[in-house]
This record gives C-alpha cells, sequence and structure tokens, in this order.
C-alpha cells in the first residue's frame, strides 16, 4: 500500500459487499467512523478500503438491505501453533512505531483457560424438591458491606449496608473513556433495578448527581473530579487501587478523547492525556490506605461505606485481608479478563490472575481469619452471564460488577478500538459526530432488560438448585462441580470434581 | 340582493378570502362576481391549458365546483358598473344591485395597451386570462397559424412563447429593454434564459421595438424600429399589466398606480378591502407598499382581507416580489431584489456551476434582500423563509451559495423556532 | 394534529428513514425494485448533514400552509376534515411555485424526463399505513418522532403573515 508500513496490508477483515443487493443508501459510508466505505463517484457505487475495517460491524448492522458481510481476510499466514498473526504483527508495530501496543476491552486469549466454563451447577432431584420461581417468591436482595462482627477497633465507628435489590452492579467506566448518553442509561437502570452503578475515575457529571443515591464514586489515583460535593453525593466511595485489565498501572484516556466536556468534568485541559500514577503517592503502605480510608469516612462522617477496588494478583489473598483490617467495608476484586477504554496490550494478555481463583482464595481466607462478615466482597472481571454471575456467588462473592456485558448490551461489539476514540456504536466516545449514536432512552431501556433478563435466568437456576435466596448460595461451593480441572486448580478453588456426591 | 361579503372578482385574492372565512363561518353569504365566463381558475396556468396539458376541470381552482364546495354564490359574466360606498350597494350590468356588507375589491389588473398603429387587426391579442389562452388554440389548431411575434419579454412573454413553441409555431419576442426579463431575473439569468430560447428556436430581439404592425384586417407582419420586418401570423402583446383599479377611483377609494391599503388590507372607504393584483400591499423588504403581482401574494392578500373583514385581530406583515420562471426544462426562481439600481449598495455573491446552473444572492443591512437561482431549485424557498423571518445572513453566508444549502445551515435557534418545542428531558423511570 | 418531528439530538445520519420512505411510496414495495422503479421514486424526506448535525427533514404541515397558498389549481391542498396538506399527482401542473414558497425547503421536484412526468413531491404521512408513517418506524436512534404538540404552541397573538407558528415580534431578529 503506498505511503503506508506494509503491516497495514496485514489487515484482519474485509467488507465483502453484494453488489447486487446495494441499493446505493451510502448508509454505510455515513456509519464508518473509520472511513473504510466511501462512495466512489467515478464508477457510481460503493466500495471499501478493507485495511481500515476493524470489524466493529456497525456498516453491516445498518445496511437495510443486508448487503455487507464482515468477514475475515482469507489472506493468511502458514498456520504456526507458536508464533500467532497477531504475535507477528505485534512485532511488526513495534518495529514500525518504537511504541508500545495499546488496545481496548479485556484478555482475548484462547490460550489461557476459563475456569467459568468448567464449573457447574447443582440441580436438584428427588431427595431435595426444586423450587418454582414463578410460584414462590425468590430473593435476589443482598446486603454488601460491613455486616457487624467485632472489629478489634472497636473506637472506629460502622457505617451502614448496601442494599441491592439484585447482586449485579455495574462497574466503574469513566465518562471520557464512555459516552455520557450511556453513563445515564446506566444510572437510571440502576436506579429502576434497585442497584448501583459507578463514575469510574472521571468523576461525576452535573446532569448525573440526581442519580446521586444509585452512584457508587471512585476515588483512583489521578484523583481526576474528587471534590467535597462529588465524595458526598454517591451511595458508596470506592478507591481504586487496580484494575484487571492493567494491574500495577494507573488509568489512561488518550488526549483524543478528552473534549470539553470531558475536561471540564476532570477538571483537566481539552486534548490532554488524562494519565493516573500507577500508585496512589499517598498510599505506600496498608497503613497509608488505612489512613485514606477513614480520612474518606470522616469526610462524609461515616454515613456511607468506603470500599477499595484491587486487581486480582498472585498475593490477592494476603492483599485482601490486610485491606479488610484497614477499614475498608467492600473488596471489590478485579480479574484478568476485565475490560478498559485502553491499556498496553502486553500488561492486559498477561498480568494478573482469573477471578474465579482470585475470589475463592479471598472469601476462604477471610473465613479462615474470622473477618469475612466485616467485609462485602464483589467480584469482578470478564462476567458474561447470569451463570457466571451466581458461579461468581458460588465461590464466594456478595455481588458482582458487570461492565463489558453492559456495552455489549448497548451495541458493542468488541472490536477493541475503544482507545482511538472512534467508537462506530458511540458506546466508548464522546466525539460530536459519535456520540449521538446512543439514545439514552434506547440504551437505558437495553441495559434494564438485560439486567430484568438476567434476574429471571437467576431465579431459574436458583430455584433448580432448591435455593430461594441469593444469600443461600455465597459462598456454597458444595453446590458447584468441576470438570476437567486439576488437582490444585480444583484445592484452589474449593470445589469437587464433578461425579462425586455430597 | 343581499350578501355579506362580496368580492369583485374572483380569482387568488377572492380565493384567499373564502378560505379564510369558511375556516371560521361556514354560513355566512359570499358572493363572487366576475366579468369572466368561467368559474374561477389558477390564471398561471392558462399556459399549460394554452399548451393542451391541462383542460377546464384541471385549470379550474379546485375543480369545476370549488364554488360549491365552499358554498360561494357566483355572477359570472357580469361588469361591475358601480360601486356606492355610502349605500353599501353594487351596481352590476343588467341593472342588478347587489348589498353588502363587507366588499373585497379584487379586479386585477389588465394589459397595458401600447400605441402601435395596427394593433386593432385580427391576430393580435393578449395572453392574460383563459379567453386568451382559448383564443391561442383556436389561431394556431383552427387557423393554421405557423408565426407568432410576442411583444415584450416579460414574465408573460415569456409563457405565451413558451405556449406557442409547444403548440408548434415559430415565435420571436421583441424587447425594448437590453435584456429580456428584467423583472424576475439578473442580466445574468436573462442572458442563460436568453440562449435556452434561441437553442429552442425562439429568435430574440432586444433593445428593439415594434413600430408597426401591417396587415389588411389580418396580421401579416410588424416593423421594428430599425426597419427589420417580420412575417407573421400572430402577434402577442404582452409588456405589462396595470391595476384595473377604475372602479375603486371613482367611488373614492384612495389609489395611486394601484388601491391603497393599510395592513389590515382595508382601503380608505369604510367596510372595503382590497387584494391582489389591484392593490398595493406591504413589500417586506423595501418597506414600501407596491403592486406585486403573484398569485401567492394575491391570494396571501386576500386571506388577510378575509380575516380582517370578520373582525380578527391581524397583521399582514408583507409580501416580497417573487417568481417560478422556467422555460422547457430551465428552471429558475427568484425572490425580492434581483435587478436593483443602486447595485453598488448592495453585498453580491454569485456562483456559476455549469452554463445553465447559476445562483446570485443579494444582501443589505445584513440580511438577504433578493436571490435568484438558475438551473437547481430545489429547497429555494428556504432562503425565502430567511428573507421573511429577518434571519442575520452572518452565520451561513458562507453558505449560501452552495447547491445543498438549506435549513439545516439557519441558525439553530431558528430551526428550534420552527420545531418550536424543545426536546423531551430523559427522564429516569 | 400528529406531525412528523426530528430530533436533531439523535440522528446518525443513517439515511435508513430515506430508504424505508422510497420504499413506501413505490409501485412494488420492494426494496429492491423501489430504487430502479418507473417512473423514478424519490424519498419525502431527506436526511440533511452539516459537520456533526444531522437530521431529516420532511414536510411540517404548517399551520399557514404557503404551498397550498402558491398553487394555482389546488394540486397543493389542506383536507378539511384530517387538516393534512397534500399534492394530488393528477392535478399538480409541475410549475414548482410550491417549492418557491416552501420555507422549510421540504418539497422536491420529482421529474422522470423518460416518464414525461413533471410534479411536486412533499410527504403525506403514510396515510393508511398500519405502523404510522414509515420513516419514524425506520429510524433506528429514535431521531424522528410522530407526536402531537399542538398544546405547547403559544398562545394565539396578532396573526402575522408568512410564519407557521405565530412569532413574537422580539423573536425575529434571532442571533446565533
Amino acid at each position: 500500500m503506498l505511503y503506508q508500513p506494509f503491516v497495514t496490508n496485514y489487515y484482519d477483515f474485509k467488507v465483502v459487499r453484494d453488489q447486487d443487493r446495494c441499493i446505493k443508501c451510502q448508509g454505510c459510508v455515513t456509519q464508518c467512523s473509520y472511513d473504510a466505505n466511501f462512495w466512489d463517484n467515478d464508477r457510481q457505487m460503493i466500495d471499501s478500503i478493507h485495511s481500515k475495517c476493524i470489524g466493529c460491524h456497525r456498516c453491516e448492522a445498518y445496511c437495510p438491505t443486508d448487503a455487507i458481510s464482515i468477514q475475515r481476510n482469507p489472506s493468511q499466514f502458514r498456520e504456526n501453533g507458536y508464533w500467532s498473526k497477531e504475535d507477528i504483527k505485534n512485532i511488526y508495530l513495534n518495529a514500525e512505531t518504537g511504541a508500545i501496543v495499546v488496545t481496548g476491552m479485556g484478555n482475548d486469549l484462547q490460550s489461557q483457560p476459563v475456569y467459568f466454563d468448567r464449573i457447574l451447577f447443582d440441580a436438584c432431584q428427588v431427595t431435595n424438591p426444586s423450587i418454582d420461581p414463578l410460584r414462590e417468591p425468590m430473593e435476589l436482595t443482598t446486603y454488601i458491606g460491613n455486616r457487624g462482627r467485632k472489629l478489634s477497633d472497636t473506637k472506629a465507628k460502622k457505617t451502614g449496608l448496601i442494599r441491592l435489590d439484585v447482586p449485579v452492579m455495574f462497574g466503574p467506566m469513566s465518562y471520557g473513556s464512555i459516552n455520557l448518553s450511556v453513563q445515564k442509561a446506566l444510572a437510571a437502570s440502576a436506579r429502576e433495578h434497585g442497584t448501583l452503578w459507578s463514575t469510574g475515575e472521571g468523576g461525576l457529571h452535573s446532569d448525573l448527581y440526581e442519580y446521586g443515591p444509585n452512584t457508587i464514586v471512585q476515588v483512583a489515583s489521578g484523583r481526576f473530579g474528587v471534590h467535597e460535593e462529588y465524595l458526598k453525593a454517591g451511595a458508596m466511595i470506592e478507591i481504586k487501587i487496580g484494575q484487571g485489565a492493567k494491574p500495577g498501572i494507573g488509568g489512561h484516556l488518550p488526549g483524543e478523547k478528552v473534549v470539553d466536556d470531558v475536561s471540564r468534568t476532570r477538571m483537566i485541559p481539552v486534548g490532554s492525556d488524562a494519565i493516573s500514577p500507577a500508585p496512589h503517592h499517598d498510599i505506600y503502605s496498608i497503613e497509608d490506605l488505612r489512613q485514606l480510608i477513614y480520612a474518606l469516612k470522616e469526610a462524609i462522617r461515616y454515613e456511607k461505606p468506603v470500599g477499595v477496588k484491587v486487581s486480582a494478583v498472585h498475593n490477592i489473598a494476603a492483599i485482601a485481608s490486610g485491606i479488610a483490617r484497614a477499614g475498608a467495608d467492600i473488596i471489590v476484586v478485579d480479574g484478568y479478563r476485565g475490560g478498559t477504554g485502553a491499556t498496553p496490550l502486553i500488561v492486559r494478555d498477561h498480568t494478573g490472575i482469573p477471578i474465579e481463583l482470585a475470589i475463592a482464595v479471598v472469601d476462604e481466607r477471610l473465613r479462615q481469619e474470622g473477618i469475612r462478615e466485616n467485609v462485602g466482597l464483589v467480584a469482578a472481571g470478564g462476567i458474561r452471564s447470569a451463570a457466571d454471575t451466581l458461579k461468581a456467588i458460588g465461590l464466594g462473592a456478595d455481588a458482582v460488577y458487570i461492565s463489558t456485558a453492559a456495552l455489549i448490551a448497548v451495541g458493542c461489539t468488541l472490536c477493541q478500538q475503544c482507545h482511538t476514540g472512534r467508537c462506530a456504536w458511540g458506546i466508548t466516545t464522546n466525539d460530536s459526530y459519535l456520540s449521538k449514536r446512543q439514545n439514552p432512552e434506547i440504551a437505558a431501556e437495553l441495559i434494564s432488560n438485560l439486567l430484568g433478563a438476567w434476574e429471571i435466568e437467576m431465579k431459574e437456576v436458583l430455584g433448580s438448585m432448591g435455593i430461594n435466596a441469593i444469600e443461600s448460595l455465597r459462598g456454597n461451593r458444595e453446590r458447584l462441580r468441576a470438570v476437567g480441572m486439576t488437582e490444585s486448580e480444583m484445592q484452589v478453588l474449593g470445589l469437587k470434581q464433578a461425579g462425586l456426591g455430597m | 340582493m343581499k350578501s355579506k361579503y362580496v368580492s369583485i372578482g374572483y380569482s387568488a385574492g377572492a380565493i384567499g378570502m373564502i378560505e379564510a372565512i369558511r375556516q371560521y363561518d361556514k354560513k355566512s353569504k359570499i358572493l363572487a362576481l366576475t366579468r369572466e365566463n368561467f368559474t374561477v381558475y389558477g390564471r398561471p396556468a392558462i399556459v399549460d391549458y394554452a399548451m393542451g396539458k391541462i383542460g377546464d376541470e384541471g385549470i379550474a381552482y379546485r375543480g369545476l365546483d370549488y364554488s360549491e364546495l365552499r358554498g360561494v354564490d357566483t355572477l359570472l359574466g357580469k361588469e361591475v358598473i358601480k360601486i356606492k360606498p355610502g349605500d353599501h350597494t353594487v351596481e352590476i350590468s343588467g341593472g342588478k344591485t347587489v348589498e353588502y356588507e363587507k366588499l373585497l375589491l379584487n379586479m386585477g389588473g389588465r394589459p397595458i395597451s401600447p400605441p402601435i398603429p395596427g394593433k386593432e387587426l385580427s391576430g393580435v391579442m393578449y395572453f392574460f386570462n383563459l379567453d386568451d389562452a382559448r383564443g391561442m388554440r383556436r389561431m394556431v389548431l383552427e387557423k393554421g397559424a405557423k408565426r407568432a411575434v410576442v411583444i415584450g419579454g416579460g414574465l408573460i412573454g415569456l409563457k405565451a412563447t413558451e405556449a406557442l413553441s409547444h403548440l408548434g409555431v415559430k415565435v420571436s419576442i421583441v424587447e425594448l429593454a437590453p435584456a429580456i426579463l428584467t423583472r424576475g431575473l439578473d442580466p445574468v439569468g436573462s442572458e442563460m434564459m436568453t440562449k435556452k430560447l434561441c437553442d429552442f428556436g425562439v429568435d430574440v430581439y432586444t433593445a428593439n421595438e415594434v413600430a408597426e404592425i401591417a396587415g389588411d384586417k389580418k396580421v401579416r407582419s410588424v416593423r421594428l424600429k430599425n426597419g427589420e420586418i417580420i412575417d407573421t401570423d400572430l402577434v402577442f402583446i404582452s409588456i405589462g399589466v396595470i391595476p384595473d383599479a377604475k372602479l375603486a377611483e371613482d367611488c373614492g377609494v384612495k389609489t395611486s398606480n394601484g388601491i391603497e391599503v393599510d395592513r389590515k388590507m382595508r382601503t380608505s372607504q369604510k367596510d372595503i378591502y382590497s387584494a391582489g393584483d389591484v392593490a398595493k400591499g406591504y413589500n417586506f423588504v423595501s418597506k414600501d407598499n407596491m403592486v406585486i403581482a403573484i398569485w401567492p401574494v394575491a391570494r396571501k392578500m386576500g386571506y388577510f382581507a378575509g380575516l380582517s373583514m370578520m373582525g380578527i385581530d391581524c397583521e399582514y406583515d408583507g409580501s416580497i416580489p417573487m417568481n417560478s420562471l422556467y422555460f422547457d426544462d430551465l428552471y429558475t426562481i427568484s425572490f425580492g431584489e434581483t435587478n436593483p439600481s443602486d447595485y453598488s449598495s448592495y453585498e453580491v455573491m454569485e456562483k456559476f456551476y455549469d452554463e445553465r446552473t447559476y445562483r446570485k444572492i443579494f444582501i443589505k443591512d445584513g440580511l438577504i434582500a433578493g436571490a435568484v437561482f438558475v438551473g437547481d431549485i430545489s429547497r429555494s424557498g428556504v432562503v425565502k423563509g430567511l428573507i421573511y423571518e429577518k434571519i442575520p445572513v452572518a452565520s451561513y453566508k458562507d453558505k449560501l451559495l452552495d447547491k445543498d444549502f438549506s435549513f439545516i445551515h439557519a441558525p439553530k435557534k431558528y430551526r428550534d423556532l420552527i420545531y418550536t418545542f424543545p426536546f423531551k428531558d430523559l427522564e429516569a423511570k | 394534529m400528529k406531525r412528523v418531528y426530528p430530533v436533531e439530538e439523535y440522528c446518525v445520519a443513517c439515511h435508513l428513514c430515506e430508504v424505508a420512505c422510497i420504499v413506501e411510496h413505490s409501485k412494488s414495495k420492494n426494496l429492491f425494485y423501489a430504487f430502479s422503479e418507473k417512473p423514478k421514486v424519490n424519498s419525502k424526506i431527506e436526511v440533511e448533514m452539516e459537520g456533526p448535525i444531522s437530521f431529516s427533514a420532511s414536510c411540517r404541515i404548517c399551520e399557514h400552509a404557503e404551498c397550498v397558498e402558491a398553487c394555482p389549481v389546488a394540486a397543493m391542498w389542506r383536507d378539511d376534515e384530517t387538516g393534512l396538506v397534500k399534492v394530488e399527482d393528477d392535478r399538480c401542473i409541475g410549475c414548482w411555485m410550491c417549492i418557491m414558497a416552501c420555507p422549510q425547503g421540504s418539497i422536491t421536484p420529482r421529474q422522470d424526463h423518460d416518464e414525461g412526468l413533471r410534479i411536486a413531491d412533499k410527504c403525506d404521512l403514510c396515510p393508511g399505513r398500519e405502523n404510522g408513517p414509515a420513516c419514524v418506524e425506520a429510524c433506528p436512534n429514535n431521531a424522528l418522532v410522530y407526536e402531537d404538540r399542538d398544546k405547547f404552541a403559544k398562545d394565539r397573538r396578532t396573526l402575522k403573515g408568512s410564519m407557521h407558528i405565530f412569532i413574537e415580534s422580539d423573536d425575529t431578529a434571532i442571533q446565533e
């Protein structure tokens, strides 16, 4: 390709257009935010520049005659079980630019195991009856926070619990990394379903203060948008130490995505990269964390819980124990499949541990130390369905965060181009051309439907297990079994091999 | 006979009045008087009638039974002799008297008859009303006329030319001014139209005039000022139209080359209103009163006259000259000032797209004062809207000459005004 | 009365409203044939795009319909009962004075030289269509709504000409 580095030629997708079906409405031309489709005035037809297609499927979705099919580029490198096409292309990119390869969303490697898919639920048969969710009351409500067992430090006041009508909350996605309209939709759905949504590290936009009672306000290392009113506005404060997609490094909002309103909410100049430092520069030890937690509690007069979010890493059990003793009311553990708006590819795919393992060990350790009831435990990082939710709860979580799933509900196709700010679905951008594509009313309905559907699905599974309250499933390893795992995996998870009885 | 509302003349102005009244009042009597022997019809469509594209049913306004539809009494083929404002009566030919409560003067205009020797010969016609259109058809289709001279290259002359050309007649236009269509188009547009006419086989003589029409009982030829002779079977005179205001003058209504009306369409005489080509309505851009002999303007004036007659509080805020002129497949639309005498006091923008597509805008005091569109007339009405609503030109000036200039280039506040209502705020359920 | 209103904030310029309009007003009602039908079928709603702003505008069925005023043969006519303004193809002579009059540019010239067609074309709100106007149903982002906003109209003040709403005198000088 002329004037382009030759890695451009090894593109992944082709826009296959059936010209017989094309009515030349040019909808695909206006909809592609990557300039892959164009109107050829000389030939009076629509054509595509395949190398620009990143596989978001927007044009395919909007084509009225189903004339477009986004397909894998048939041009293949020789099959290699060790050097994948991605490995090879990443080297080309490094060589060409001298820069790190940045990407969006979560770890997509197939080579690493998915424990959720190897865990199975029990069901009731004969000896104990299942429950019909349509006939019997089924309780999905749970409470997270400090449940009041004695702490060694009795001088510290206790804060209240948060009630969740469904054990699913929306994870932190900052304004700037996603469209304000999507945040509005998340907030509206959270309010409707009696759960919480999170501001992420981008501050709380003035239009969203009315949703305060359903909002988790996050305090991240960059402290973007943090001020007194902000802290008081939410139902819970969350100190973000790390996130599953990039453990150990800070958040990153590329300058292209910092437009007027975003800059105002974050309190930074337009167009500047918003990079959060890796550590909080006032937290260098567990004692520092305790100090910050209580400083925040003082600021909001102990009215609301303060939680801490960490990435799932090797020593997560000990870390969680330390955090619980530091006074946190809620611990959020974010597994390595978690998504993000921008991260170095190399960190995303190779750092951290799966949430299934992390939750299991944290739950076990806190119980052993007798402090499990002093914190609420939230699992995050790649929860894809009601099944994953229940499995996470079975492994020890009180509730889960969903983020990627919520974005998929409003149209995301996981093309992993969030960092470019050109999201064709208008989800991870606030660009004036593209942000219109998310109508907050429609988005709110879609996300609400998602939660509603999962609620019913959860009730069905719980019913089949003969359980009528979600809290009865919490940490209940006995109702789960493992398939295709090694002994040590089952040991870490605390699960029995499928086939074995009680 | 008595009627609450009476109209002298049954054309656009009367239609406006009838539509206004019948919107609110289905019962009161309305009487329309006309000297023509036909119900109300769309005068701009006589060219289509002459071409044979439409017939009586097609040219009659809303078909032949409009009067019945709207419950309007009519007296066709009657000439009004005298108006007596004091008695509130109108005397018509045949000795009848009509008593009115409110009277509309809608006499329209009449073609100017120039002092050319020979104009009484058979074959010399005007192209002004339906009878003229019928006459043209008769002369060509029955009497076999093959050639015609059209005196006056203005709007009506062009229409006559189109009809004649369509009927297969060889036409020569003779225009006094250096260019045809000086009212209605600017010099560039006029030149493009001239070229179109010539390509079509029409001869165009400018800066010339007919000195004499010659023939014996029937027209045989005309002699131009410069001595040239053109053989012809027909002569159409279309050098202009003046308000037919004699009736008004005679009964004491104030006129000055047209009946004077105020912003409620009232004349100087109580209970007498006026609308249409005979009246001098308010010109929004030039801010004075003038006769604008255009169908939509006449209709609107009539509408406001009707409202005014019913006692509804209203104010006619004026019109501007506007024209939709076309010949064969060359279309033009123009608004407002297109050929100002004080050219230098305007800011003028123009753009040529090709030899038959062109756009020109006149700006004065930060507002659009006039526009000419040749060739591509889509969405031209938006400019008219901007003129009417006096939207300052600053925010969209650079887009005005674009072919796709439209509503989206107007200021957002103007758009919102037209669509009026704010977007519903997102409601959390 | 109910009208189709564009919502500028949510139009993504996908042109699906235009596609739906063409199919709905074609003879074949078939997505593929509609575009090659003779005489040519135009869309009566038009997507306008300028930078990031876009919206799809169709006839507003003005209270004071200037197109009806301009039509010399009453081909453009307001139905007394429904209040809808419609152009009658059989009466229309293609003089296009309505196009000159419409302050919103919603009337389009409809021509087909091969078929000898020359008339004016305008939205008719899809009469008889079960789910209402086709464009509203086709819009994927709720950028077109079909609703009655008459109750929001300002009180009738002194009736002024030309406007299809009644503008107060201090609103006429609109600065950006």
